[in-house]
């Protein structure tokens, strides 16, 4: 396989706050549906709520078993939509992309031996980020190796870049993708911390306050033989911008950098894109650096959305659970609308689209930017 | 098989017996770096650290790859976080938080090196450095980089009981913090070491370099770059995988 062939998407699975299973959350993000779950973080001194954009599912938010349940379920969908062969899935690699992974196993096990009082209790008894790619190697039967990737709200967009790229240059000819990022105090309590969360999410909005949160499970099986859906990867880039550990640069220009990378990869002009996903998070300063990147690139952008509105902030998740929105929408031939965004931003000029509209055949930029000033993007095509 | 030229290597390695304190990283930071640090963990010391001892035995180009990897990943901050928020009750300090995770340290070492490329952050329990190494040696090969700087980072947390219980390691391991690290370049040089990549699915062969080095989780990087820096055999080789993924072959000469 040449180095700039696409890879196809072959199978997804995604478990989000739009619901469970592929169908269904594209049927939801046509539909236009926007719900959040007020949520108490338990266990702190001070009281914090928060708006939550959870899974729709009948167990409780921090139960553990709740994490193996969304993974298996979400995995299974993915890999029986690919069709492959037992011995495809028993050589399967794994690439998957968090900035929790199983961090909620080992709060609740901390938490009950305090409960306990224990004298032993152990912080962080679940190190590191195997327990996560061996649940999931457990689930399929599966023995190929595994890549985890922790670069913050890019991690599972790096983790189909590099899958991608593995595919092309012929290390293996399929390989499951996953963005994992569900409920756990740290991150809850983190953002909060952080004062970065805010009631709605307004990307691009003159009133846009800060992030959502929300949870969600995505699997894709990318691979070197087409799939039904007809989309496929066509190229991606990534880079690291030293402005801040927790932004890139306002002034667009490492992000316009990366979209230009990912362009150039593919061999494509600007004018060859027909839309873009941003990542559009609603704080004030990333909407700010992403708009000014879109603009440096995209004099005259094409249609934009947002889909944090639609499943929250799924940070190292979205990478995989927005690109799986995107393609599912583009399938059917939609161009997603963006829920939140009302009032223009006359600082920004650049407003996402109100209404959903017909989306043409060929190539999409998606984009995802990151802590640590980590950015990347991709490139979606529809046939 | 690919080919790559190591044109720089480091290693910093400190073994740390029951009872003892881990060492200042203050006067090996100085000598390579200008930066002050503040708001961050040893996680990210040693990345920093590390690197930078690396790097300033070449020329980093402008389009060098950062693979930073880890097995277990910055334990000290999200153990401090964890006890903030589960045995304190209180919300984690933001720094704290940021620190968690692995694109801070990728950051600072960036940052540090004047770099802006593509950064990333693998890990893999046992074979975190090997993974970086596959995924750097695919860019490498499609062109994606020309140049590759790949690190393995270590870090260990006190008091070391509870740290042995983390990695399940017993009393008779000699535990070590360590940040190991290469600069690789596509194609073979005479000037410098060739590092050889294959997949095949052969059997086992015997490991050509055994020192005894005190453990971490990256022991395979710890290994190579100790290799590297004393030549003390004529090849390292390294062949780890599986059946079913297929064996990797790793040879330095």
């Amino acid at each position: 396989m040449r180095a700039t062939e696409r890879v196809h998407l072959r199978g997804m699975g995604i478990s989000c706050a739009l619901g469970q299973g592929v169908g269904v959350c594209t049927a939801a993000l046509e539909a236009g549906t926007v719900s959040t779950t007020p949520l108490t973080l338990p266990g702190l001194n001070e009281p914090v709520t928060m708006r939550y954009y959870r899974i729709p599912d009948a167990e409780p938010l921090f139960a553990t078993e709740r994490f193996d349940h969304l993974l298996a379920k979400t995995t299974r969908e993915a890999v029986a939509a690919a069709d492959l062969s037992r011995d495809e899935i028993e050589r399967l690699p794994l690439f998957f992309g968090s900035s929790c992974f199983s961090v909620e196993k080992s709060e609740t096990k901390y938490q009950a031996e305090l409960r306990e009082g224990s004298r032993a209790a152990l912080t962080l008894p679940f190190v590191g980020f195997q327990h996560t790619a061996d649940a999931i190697r457990d689930e399929l039967g599966c023995a190929g190796e595994t890549f985890a990737f922790n670069t913050a709200c890019t991690a599972s967009a790096n983790a189909l870049m590099i899958a991608a790229r593995m595919i092309r240059s012929g290390w293996c000819r399929h390989a499951l993708v996953m963005g994992i990022e569900l409920a756990n105090q740290t991150t809850l309590a983190g953002f909060t911390g952080l004062q970065l969360i805010a009631e709605t999410l307004r990307p691009f909005d003159r009133r846009r306050s800060g992030i959502v949160l929300g949870e969600g499970v995505g699997a894709i099986v990318l691979s070197a033989d087409p799939g039904a859906s007809g989309l496929s990867l066509t190229a991606g880039a990534s880079n690291g911008d030293s402005y801040s550990v927790t932004a890139a640069n306002p002034d667009g220009s490492s992000i316009a950098a990366v979209q230009s990378a990912a362009l150039r990869q593919a061999g494509l002009d600007a004018r060859e894109i027909r839309g873009i996903k941003s990542h559009g998070t609603a704080s004030p300063m990333n909407d700010t650096g992403e708009a000014a990147g879109i603009l440096r690139v995209f004099p005259k952008p094409p249609p934009v959305c947002a889909l944090k509105p639609y499943l929250g902030h799924t940070l190292g998740a979205c990478g995989v659970t927005e690109l799986i929105l995107m393609a599912a929408a583009l399938e059917r031939g939609v161009f997603p609308a963006t829920p939140g965004f009302e009032e223009r931003d006359p600082s920004l000029d650049l407003s996402p689209a109100r209404e959903a509209s017909e989306a043409a055949a060929g190539e999409y930029l998606l984009n995802y930017f990151g802590f640590g000033g980590n950015n990347t993007s991709l490139l979606l095509h529809k046939a | 098989m690919s080919s790559f030229a190591v044109v720089a290597a480091s290693s910093y390695l400190h073994g740390v017996a029951e009872g003892e304190v881990l060492p200042s990283l203050e006067a090996r930071l100085n000598a390579v770096s200008r930066e002050r640090f503040r708001r961050v963990d040893r996680f990210i010391l040693l990345s920093v650290l590390g690197s930078a001892e690396c790097a300033r035995k070449t020329t980093l180009r402008e389009d060098c790859g950062l693979y930073l990897s880890s097995g277990i990943g910055p334990v000290g901050s999200n153990v401090q976080v964890q006890e903030q928020l589960c045995r304190d009750h209180v919300l984690p300090k933001p720094f704290n938080f940021v620190n968690t995770l692995g694109s801070a340290a990728g950051h600072h070492v960036a940052k540090n090196l004047g770099i802006n490329g593509q950064n990333l952050f693998i890990s893999r329990r046992g074979g975190a450095f090997r993974a970086a190494l596959t995924v750097a040696a695919a860019d490498l090969e499609a062109g994606i980089v020309s140049q590759a700087l790949v690190g393995a980072v270590e870090e260990l947390t006190l008091p070391i009981e509870e740290h042995r219980r983390r990695l399940a390691v017993g009393l008779d391991v000699k535990l070590a913090e360590g940040s190991h690290w290469i600069v690789i370049e596509r194609g073979a040089s005479k000037e410098f070491p060739t590092l050889t990549l294959s997949r095949r699915e052969s059997t086992l062969e015997v490991p050509t370099y055994q020192p005894q080095l005190p453990f971490h989780d990256s022991y395979e990087a710890a290994l190579l770059t100790h290799w590297l820096e004393h030549r003390d055999t004529p090849r390292f080789q390294l062949v780890a995988g599986t059946d079913v993924a297929g064996w990797l072959h790793l040879a330095v000469e």
